[in-house]
């Protein structure tokens, strides 16, 4: 990509994803979904496993990355919400600017969303299952980070399709949980690695493939997101 | 794109030769040709599934021929590319298409910068001034969520020619609006046509685009069944398209 072009796509990208922002702090209605569902869900595992510390300690990888799903989803389902309404998604599309960067966008948005309601969700859940995390603090949050950066990876571009669908909150979960499902097999094993509840897995091994994940997937919703666009 | 100027400027021709869209076994639109010269304002008539809003879709790049060929001043589509396409259209569809969150200014703000607007008086300047060019001005920093219909698609009006498009689509663009708005937009619309625009528009309102039409598309089943002078014959655009939709092809 030529600098003119790298310059117009970063423009694009920026300008689109600080109108989300704007919007996002005027109505807070996402962030404060996602936060409360995420704290609903903090209780009920902590009420549904808390007991003996090694087995809280067990299921502390479970349970982060079954928030991480579920707080992915309900995130990656509100993407196009908003240019859903009076159809603000046509005019979207029908700009110059590079469809690439309305996904790039709406990702960052995604990842930044499904990443702070992480970082509200992780402390929740080890007061309540009375597991010390600080230790883990670093590897655990670059887990997680990839984790949600794959899930918007995936979700995003599927978003799309969901756009103008009928039961369109049925339809994304359908298609976006096989596809996220190496993310959570190696988000749940390196977490465990890391926590040493699983003694022969490298959580560097699980950090790679999740690497290596987001990159395919990146690579993968840039080349097919303009036909997704496209009737 | 870089500036906004209102003065008078190249015109545009727009053709399609033998566009057709499918979807699936149902054919929205059959071998269409037709020629749209810029400096004209062409009525896009039919009956409801006559295809009007396919080959609106299809113009906008928004949908993709099933077969058939777009050209732009006898440039095809795959050689023009559709983003450049795109950068020339102004597209007011059967929604407003603005965002109910951000106030009227920080829409058209919003658009502009996504159109790489760079006006030498300013985006903020440009988009007042179209707000005032619609009877916005007085509600600039308003949500456009707490908007009348009206008034929503006043400001859809706004975006569509903040950019000063080449190429405007109009799809049912008078929804809503009230007589004043609608004297408006028909000003704003023959401006356009006398600095060189393509001006298609689609309207169920016989009497506005016997006003402003100087040609005439009729469409019926995905064909064509009239193109031509809007006043062809001495014949009214009403009483023309009547007589095609009946059965009369040209």
């Amino acid at each position: 990509m030529s600098a003119p072009r790298a310059a117009r796509f970063g423009r694009a990208v920026w300008v689109i994803l600080r109108k989300d922002l704007k919007v996002e702090a005027r109505s807070k209605e996402t962030l404060a979904t996602l936060a409360l569902f995420g704290a609903v869900l903090a209780f009920v595992f902590a009420f549904g496993f808390v007991g003996d510390p090694a087995v809280n300690l067990q299921v502390t990888p479970g349970a982060l990355w079954a928030g991480l799903l579920f707080v992915g989803s309900l995130g990656v389902g509100r993407t196009f919400a908003r240019e859903q309404e009076d159809d603000a998604f046509t005019a979207l599309t029908l700009s110059p600017a590079p469809r690439a960067a309305l996904l790039a966008a709406k990702a960052l948005v995604n990842f930044g969303l499904t990443a702070g309601a992480m970082a509200l969700l992780t402390p929740l859940l080890a007061l309540l299952l009375h597991v010390d995390l600080t230790p883990h603090a670093l590897p655990l949050a670059a887990l997680l980070a990839l984790g949600a950066a794959g899930f918007a990876l995936v979700g995003t571009p599927l978003a799309v399709l969901a756009v103008g669908a009928r039961l369109p909150e049925v339809l994304l979960p359908m298609v976006t949980f096989p596809l996220v499902t190496p993310v959570l097999i190696c988000g749940v094993r390196g977490c465990a690695a890391q926590l040493g509840t699983s003694v022969d897995d490298d959580v560097w091994a699980w950090a790679q493939m999740l690497l290596a994940f987001d990159l395919a997937a990146g690579v993968g919703a840039f080349l097919l997101f303009d036909s997704m666009v496209s009737e | 794109m870089s500036g906004v100027g209102d003065a008078p400027r190249a015109t545009h021709e727009l053709r399609v030769e033998r566009l057709t869209r499918a979807f699936g076994e149902h054919y929205a639109l059959v071998e269409l040709s037709a020629t749209f010269r810029g400096g004209e304002v062409c009525a896009l008539l039919g009956p409801n599934g006559a295809g009007k809003s396919t080959l609106m879709g299809l113009l906008s790049t928004l949908m993709s021929p099933t077969e058939g060929e777009i050209s732009l001043d006898g440039r095809p589509l795959s050689v023009v590319g559709a983003r450049a396409l795109r950068a020339l259209i102004g597209f007011v569809g059967h929604h407003t298409m603005v965002y109910g969150a951000l106030t009227a200014l920080e829409n058209l703000v919003f658009f502009g910068e996504l159109y790489g607007l760079r006006p030498a008086e300013g985006l903020e300047a440009l988009a007042l001034r179209r707000l005032d060019e619609v009877g916005l001005a007085g509600a600039a920093r308003r949500a456009a969520g707490g908007f009348s219909r009206g008034m929503a698609q006043r400001l859809s009006l706004a975006r569509a020619l903040l950019h000063d498009p080449a190429v405007l689509l109009l799809d049912e663009p008078f929804t809503g609006l009230d007589q004043e708005g609608i004297a408006q937009a028909e000003a704003l619309i023959a401006d356009r046509r006398a600095r060189g625009a393509v001006v298609i528009a689609s309207s169920h309102d016989l009497g506005v685009m016997e006003r402003l039409s100087d040609s005439l598309l009729v469409l019926r089943g995905g064909r064509r069944v009239y193109h031509g002078p809007a006043g062809a014959g001495g014949l009214s655009l009403a009483a023309r398209y009547h007589l095609s939709v009946a059965g009369g092809r040209a």
